[in-house]
């Protein structure tokens, strides 16, 4: 028994406390999109004709499919640490990959969005979106803030899921040691959560 | 790491409760569920003349009931320690003060 001490001494792990932690770090992100979600529903209460006109340049065939996406990608994530648990590391890995192929997926979608409307001269400084009124101006504006913010989480969550795959590759993650498994899930339906918001109140006000 | 290692760490590791891992089959259902609840928001907004009209709140109210399943089932947080769940809540709760507050202050002006 004195010999295990000695082995571990030093490294007493604490799976819950860096649950705890992660979650704890949650609670920032959601205060930094929640401030966000406050401005955009004052200017909306304050420009509501304007931002429903604005809101019909989106796409929303392209917004759900996006949906679909994100919801998907944090199926296989939860779906990852399950497998992880029961021992099924190959698995698990598998599920990771497929959550990036889904953040690509997502990604790929949402350039082709930005791309089209900026094409359309309808970015912040170009010529179409100089010529619209003052309440369109700030839905396209929080529009690409918000969404900007968010996609950069996406890409953040990509590599947070890209670095636990090596992990588990080296042996560092493994079924009996997973929290930074879980934890990079925990950021990924997070960033899951507030797509959930965001497009609705994006693309669907009517 | 050496087997003797890894039992030092299960010896010390002081959470010894079972772990709960939730199936292949319930995750599915969740995702099932939120494809629909996705479906019915789109639905509801594109033929709104037909239906009650999309308001802010319709579209909150299926949002949060989505944000719910995902924090209870994918995020794990229902099978977690009270701890967590408690943390959880009362910061979900807070917020939900902040927007109200705010939009009474902001529906109320003359």
């Amino acid at each position: 028994m004195a010999e295990y001490l000695m082995v571990n001494s030093g490294h007493n792990r604490d799976d819950q406390a860096s649950k705890l932690g992660m979650w704890l770090f949650l609670f920032t992100e959601l205060l930094l999109f929640g401030g966000l979600f406050l401005v955009y529903s004052v200017y909306r209460y304050m420009n509501q004709e304007a931002f429903l006109q604005a809101s019909l340049h989106l796409n929303i065939a392209m917004g759900t499919v996006n949906t679909a996406v994100l919801l998907t990608s944090s199926l296989t994530v939860a779906m990852s640490v399950s497998a992880m648990q029961k021992g099924n590391i190959k698995v698990s890995i598998n599920l990771l990959i497929l959550t990036l192929l889904f953040a690509c997926t997502f990604l790929v979608i949402k350039y082709f969005e930005w791309s089209a409307k900026i094409g359309h001269g309808l970015f912040p400084g170009m010529e179409h979106y100089n010529m619209l009124e003052p309440g369109e101006k700030l839905f396209f504006f929080l529009y690409y803030f918000m969404t900007g913010l968010h996609g950069l989480h996406v890409i953040i969550g990509g590599i947070f899921i890209g670095i636990v795959i090596r992990k588990i590759k080296t042996g560092k993650v493994r079924p009996d040691r997973y929290i930074l498994l879980e934890n990079a899930g925990l950021y990924w339906h997070l960033v899951d959560i507030i797509w959930i918001f965001l497009f609705p109140l994006f693309y669907l006000i009517h | 790491m050496s087997k003797q290692e890894n039992e030092a760490t299960r010896v010390l590791d002081d959470d010894p409760k079972e772990q709960h891992i939730t199936s292949f089959g319930n995750l599915v259902g969740i995702w099932v569920g939120l494809l629909l609840l996705t479906v019915v928001t789109v639905l509801i907004s594109v033929l709104h003349k037909n239906f009650i009209a999309f308001s802010v709140v319709t579209a909150l109210v299926i949002a949060s009931t989505k944000a719910l399943a995902v924090i209870n089932h994918f995020m794990h947080l229902k099978y977690d320690s009270r701890v967590l769940k408690v943390m959880v809540y009362i910061v979900f709760g807070v917020f939900t003060v902040l927007i109200v507050l705010t939009a009474l202050d902001y529906f109320t002006r003359a």
